[in-house]
């Protein structure tokens, strides 16, 4: 728990109330540096459409999606953004999201909850998310070994001791197949015209040129068995080409097809705590093209048949399977009129003719007690039994006495 | 479609939107979802809006009452208030006649721990954060660690179960600013009291949304995990649950009732190009009335969206206006949700969204188009519900048994409980759900006899409360003869059905003892088209004739439309509309039996009657209806007009914009006394009225303008008669499972609740009027408004229960009193067919059945 502290420890040093109030209340009193509200991406001189995070966002998908990456981890996740674009690729079966800040994952989570439109739209591919918090500096066995791990404007946060070790662990130990970096470029700040050692965001503790980036990069190629490729989001104003983009990234590719020995996933150790994991609804492969085009047939028999029902008043219509071919639903399942006519045969409730050319639809319950009169007066009567048939229920016994305490007529 | 919603104001559209709304939305995710998603209510009785200024025009003053409850009575927003209508009078509102019978309802008690209250607090921050980013504020409190998952807030009020120590808290922004949290307790919150009950219904929309894993569409939470796919009507069932928290006079309880979503399984477009392919004639009109009120679900943004309409010059190819610029809405889905459109030619749909300013409280409307291709709908359309293989199917799933019910209503209580953290949440508010279902007591009416000719008694089928077989006993009390006097129009090719059907109406007329002979005069004409059978009509209607019967090959709408509204304006003559499909061999004599009675009854005829011990006495029912396509409603009054309920005066009144009240009853009322009189010498002693069709924000408006307009008719009287007001309810979340032995079972009609799920400030009951085959009986419910008589409530109770039964259409009981019925058939007649008034000739038949 946060201590209550009635006094702003910036102003502490105030005479008075209305000094300690004046100068917290002014906005040009407060730090520069620390009042900035988000990361300066834009400035009078440069606008990105659509924003760049988004450009951003866009091109290491891109990435992810030609190379078909099914394993990825997004490290720095945040509010789990990056994981709505990731989780819409159909070939991605694993996602982690992993930060290390517990409230602000345990306040988004949810956001990676299958929505409506998943369960309508179901993948073809299973996908897990899972919710992870915890340290990129230290190691989880389940992220060891992925198609891809990705740190979207991270680095520039890790203490500059840090990124040395950062390194160690992602290409040392963790030895996905791909790493997708992304960081600001720092020679590109001369369009926000800042101060002198101004960067883009508070909490950056360095921003890289992109000399400095391709040092890094070099370094561990050196080091580790991996190439890299460098890409830039964000292109600067034709008249600024020298700037060069406004964020910078590199593609890293593990180049041993065997990991190495340094490797510790031989102690598997889950050390990364699970705050959410959420399978998504997948399709029954199971069903059969058999059974989709059954369902077809049987949706547009029964279209067809209550269409002339209510035209003519047919109780059974026949429809000949030649013209259910004509329907783009049925001829993308490309089979002969004779299997047409067997599935048909196969169902409760169409029937084939014996020619094996027409289905037969009934446009009305069989049941010849059912009280469904639709005529056109009637039409907005509720009828108050279920219009096919009443299924009786069960009379328990001996019919009800009536113990009235007042006797009706008496009442009146 | 017609739609029988509440009314919509329609003022200040914005700009059209494409679905997205806002256009900073990055991806597919849902908005928000930060620290506390509760919309806290609305506290502070500020910025009420101006419900009746007294210089707008009367009809206008109605119309704000609609949207907006009227000061001092309601909060605006509030819908979990209950205001005092009990009438003052009115000391014991229950009644004792009938047999006992026990009963579970679909409730559970919330206990409340200690009756501790609840601290409401005013935030401030400091440096300020604007009162328009809520989600900043809301975040910002989120950090304070002592109020962590025990807390409400909505950006400007936070509630929380405990007086807190501290009112004032520092807390890091995300920049690494400091912010100070500033707490100012504002008052307590009393269990008692509506504001508390209102919190404890966000607490359970908290608990279905995160912790049950419950998606929401509108009101209510739907598990799409757990979908039900009926793949051959390309539709999914969502299981789900309907429920809110009410204080009744047992005290809080949770009602919770099963519902099913239906969702199409392919997209809004391909579902416009079924109906196209498989269209008739006015196709745009047919798309509009099929989809205009449905609920659809977009592909992108997990929301959902009420469709307004459908706006054909539009298509995804054209260009919207956004703050950041001008874009098409191809562009749009592409860039923000990286949506490709393939149709480009798709008509656009328009949804009117209402939203409300979160500092000014006030409310605005927004114009959004959506792309039919990224839209997946919900719900029925009238083309399914039409289909009997649909809704069999659906029937399967969606019409659960007492026993059934229970079950599924018990798993939500241990899915609450099995969650840890809706266990804590709960906990920490001091609530608990009891573990089991409520149990009351009812009781259980006498059936009722039908009185045929002669006084003759027939006794209703004791469980279904109905009474088919009467039409085998030569029964009606008052025939007219119908004889050969009657016009049958029909186009050449059914000329063999209009045979059929007089041979028939020759048979089975006599059997229920009415005189119709099978030589009436049949004019054929040369095709179906309305202005044919018009002018067929017309040329040949004779001084003798009593009924005209028009043989139509379908449902066409627009010839009925013009076949009714000549024959009810133009040349006012009772007239019968027939599909020829029914007149099939198989249906023929069941079908006729219903006509000639219906006929009989359009021509005056009085068929069955009941007996209410009670002379003098006037029911009135009162219904309205909405067309969606127009801005008026139309408002059905009618009045039975002698003792045995079997004659009735009528009389419909228009109301400009979509609303439920009625603004002429006066002069309703007065006629309906006047004809009253004219029949029976004598102004009646008793007015007993039962108004359908008023949603629940609008009763103190019922109340205070409909009311009083009745009461000044009845006050123009030489002595006014007792009066007695009643709204009636059918769309209700009360269901009652009858405990026999060790089964659950519909409790049978006539069963009567009015206890524990009643409330204190009203003066109201339940009657189940009805017994159903499948599923679940819904029972009636019945708000006294009035009750200025020397009546018990065991009268109106029973009342009530006699009314169902003469109701002339159906041989049994149906869901509300007779009057209600006829009402709600005349104002349907008029606002959906004839749009204009009938003829007053006709006043005094039933025409409208």
């Amino acid at each position: 728990m946060i201590p209550v502290i009635r006094q702003d420890p910036r102003f502490a040093d105030a005479e008075d109330e209305d000094e300690y109030q004046s100068r917290r209340s002014n906005p040009l009193i407060r730090d520069n540096r620390t009042c900035r509200l988000k990361e300066v991406e834009s400035s009078d001189l440069v606008k990105f459409e659509p924003p760049l995070y988004i450009q951003r966002y866009a091109r290491v998908v891109e990435h992810c999606k030609t190379g078909q990456y099914r394993t990825i981890a997004d490290f720095g996740t945040a509010e789990l953004t990056f994981v709505q674009y990731l989780k819409n690729l159909d070939f991605v079966n694993q996602i982690f999201a992993v930060d290390i800040d517990r409230n602000l994952l345990n306040s988004q989570k949810h956001r990676c909850r299958p929505q409506m439109f998943d369960h309508l739209n179901k993948r073809s591919e299973p996908l897990n998310i899972s919710v992870l918090c915890g340290s990129v500096l230290e190691f989880d066995s389940r992220l060891h070994d992925l198609d891809c791990i990705c740190a979207i404007e991270l680095i520039e946060h890790l203490q500059k001791d840090d990124v040395e070790k950062f390194s160690a662990a992602l290409f040392g130990r963790y030895q996905p197949k791909n790493v997708i970096i992304t960081t600001p470029n720092k020679d590109f700040n001369v369009l926000f015209e800042f101060e002198p050692d101004q960067m883009r965001h508070w909490d950056h503790k360095f921003e890289w040129t992109r000399e400095e980036f391709r040092t890094f990069c070099e370094g561990v190629t050196t080091k580790y068995d991996y190439k890299f490729d460098l890409f830039g989001v964000g292109d600067p104003p034709s008249e600024h080409q020298t700037v060069g983009p406004c964020s910078q990234g590199a593609v890293f590719t593990r180049q041993a097809s065997k990991l190495g020995s340094s490797s510790l996933e031989k102690f598997p150790t889950e050390v990364y705590e699970t705050l959410y994991s959420v399978d998504y609804p997948v399709e029954d492969k199971s069903l059969t093209p058999d059974y989709h085009l059954t369902n077809e047939i049987i949706y547009q028999c029964n279209q067809i048949g209550i269409a002339e029902y209510q035209e003519q008043g047919d109780e059974i219509s026949v429809i000949s399977i030649a013209h259910l071919q004509t329907f783009p639903s049925i001829d993308q399942y490309r089979v002969s009129d004779a299997h047409i006519a067997e599935l048909a045969r196969a169902t409760e409730h169409l029937r084939v003719m014996e020619d094996g050319l027409s289905i037969l639809v009934q446009n009305v319950p069989d049941s010849p007690s059912a009280p469904y009169w639709g005529f056109s007066d009637e039409k907005n009567d509720s009828p108050p039994a279920p219009y096919w048939g009443f299924s009786d229920e069960e009379n328990d016994g001996a019919g009800p006495s009536y113990n009235y305490h007042v006797g009706a007529e008496e009442l009146w | 479609m017609a739609s029988r919603g509440r009314a919509r104001g329609r003022a200040g559209r914005g700009a059209p939107a494409p679905g997205g709304g806002s256009n900073g939305g990055a991806a597919a995710g849902p908005v928000g979802g930060g620290a506390t998603a509760a919309p806290a209510p609305r506290g502070r009785g500020r910025g009420r809006g101006a419900a009746a200024v007294s210089d707008t025009p009367p009809t206008e003053q109605l119309a704000g009452m609609n949207i907006q409850a009227p000061a001092g009575v309601r909060e605006r927003g509030n819908r979990f208030a209950t205001p005092l209508f009990r009438p003052e009078n009115v000391k014991d509102t229950r009644g004792n006649t009938g047999q006992k019978i026990d009963l579970l309802t679909n409730y559970f008690e919330i206990n409340v721990r200690d009756n501790k209250p609840l601290y409401q607090y005013h935030v401030d921050f400091n440096p300020v954060v604007k009162a328009d980013s809520v989600k900043l504020r809301k975040a910002l409190v989120h950090r304070i660690e002592c109020l962590r998952n025990r807390h409400l807030f909505d950006g400007m009020i936070l509630y929380c179960p405990d007086r807190l120590n501290e009112t004032e808290f520092v807390v890091q922004k995300k920049e690494g600013d400091r912010v100070t949290i500033s707490m100012k307790l504002t008052q307590e919150v009393t269990t008692s009291s509506d504001q508390f009950i209102q919190l404890v219904n966000i607490i359970f929309n908290q608990i279905a949304d995160r912790h049950m894993g419950l998606d929401r569409i509108r009101r209510d939470y739907f598990n799409p995990g757990k979908a039900v796919v009926i793949s051959q009507h390309k539709v999914e069932l969502w299981p789900g649950y309907e429920f809110s928290i009410r204080k009744y006079s047992h005290g809080v309880l949770l009602g919770l009732d099963v519902k099913h979503k239906i969702v199409r399984t392919d997209t809004v477009l391909s579902a416009m190009n079924q109906m196209v392919s498989s269209g008739r004639g006015g196709q745009q009109e047919n798309i509009r009335r099929e989809l205009m009120g449905a609920i659809v679900i977009t592909k992108y943004n997990n929301k959902t969206y009420r469709i307004d309409d459908v706006i054909f010059n539009l298509s995804p190819k054209d260009v919207v206006q956004l703050r950041s610029g001008p874009i098409s809405y191809v562009d749009y889905y592409k860039n923000n949700y990286n949506l490709t459109i393939r149709d480009l030619n798709q008509p656009l749909l328009l949804s009117i969204v209402k939203t409300k300013d979160p500092g000014t409280g006030e409310r605005t409307e927004k114009q959004i188009h959506l792309v039919p291709e990224v839209c997946y709908m919900t719900g029925l359309t009238d083309a399914m519900r039409s289909n009997f293989r649909v809704m069999q199917d659906l029937a399967q799933y969606t019409k659960q048994d007492p026993e059934k019910k229970k079950r599924t209503l018990e798993e939500f209580r241990q899915t609450v409980e099995s969650s840890t953290e809706a266990r804590d949440l709960l906990q920490s508010w001091g609530l608990e759900v009891s573990p089991a279902i409520l149990e009351l007591d009812g009781r259980k009416l006498k059936p009722e006899q039908i009185l045929m000719k002669n006084g003759q008694p027939f006794p209703c089928d004791a469980r279904k409360e109905s009474f088919d077989n009467i039409t085998r006993k030569n029964f009606v009390i008052q025939s007219v003869d119908i004889n050969n006097d009657y016009l049958i129009i029909c186009t050449s090719r059914d000329v063999t059905h209009s045979n059929t059907f007089k041979d028939t109406c020759a048979k089975v007329g006599p059997a229920c003892g009415i005189n119709i002979q099978a030589n009436g005069k049949v004019v054929s004409i040369n095709s179906d088209r309305a202005n044919d059978f018009i002018e067929a009509i017309r040329s040949n209607i004779t001084s003798n004739t009593k009924i005209v019967i028009c043989l139509v090959p379908n449902d066409r709408k627009d010839r009925y439309d013009a076949i009714k509204k000549h024959c009810c304006i133009e040349q006012p003559i009772p007239s019968q509309v027939l599909v020829t499909k029914n007149l099939q061999p198989k249906k023929a004599m069941s079908v006729v039996t219903k006509v000639v009675l219906q006929m009989n009854a359009k021509l005056g005829g009085e068929l069955w009657s009941i007996n209410i011990p009670m002379q003098g006495v006037m029911f009135v029912g009162i219904d309205t209806y909405h067309d969606s396509g127009s801005n008026k409603s139309v408002g059905g009054f009618v009045a039975s007009m002698n003792n045995a309920c079997t004659r009735y005066f009528s009389k419909t009144t228009w109301q400009e914009s979509k609303q439920e009240l009625i603004s002429q009853l006066q002069t309703c009322t007065r006629e309906a006394l006047q004809q009253y009189r004219k029949l029976n010498n004598a102004f009646p002693q008793r007015v007993i009225i039962f108004r359908d069709g008023v949603g629940d924000g609008q009763l103190l408006a019922v109340k205070e303008i409909e009311l009083e307009s009745i009461k000044k008719a009845l006050h123009e009287l030489p002595q006014m008669p007792n009066l007695v007001f009643t709204v009636v309810t059918k769309r209700i979340q009360q269901r009652f499972f009858q405990k026999q032995g060790n089964r659950l079972n519909n409790p049978g009609p006539g069963s009567i609740v009015d206890t524990k799920v009643t409330s204190d400030a009203l003066f109201d009951f339940y009657l189940v009027p009805q017994s159903v085959g499948q599923g679940t009986v819904t029972p009636t419910h019945y708000n006294v408004l009035a009750f200025e008589t020397n009546l018990q409530p065991d009268h109106l109770q029973q009342i009530a229960f006699k009314l169902c039964h003469v109701y002339f259409n159906w041989t049994g009981t149906i869901r509300v009193p007779a009057v209600c019925q006829y009402a709600h058939k005349l104002a349907f007649l008029v606002g959906n067919h004839l749009n204009k008034d009938p003829s007053p000739q006709l006043a005094n038949y039933l025409y409208y059945l």
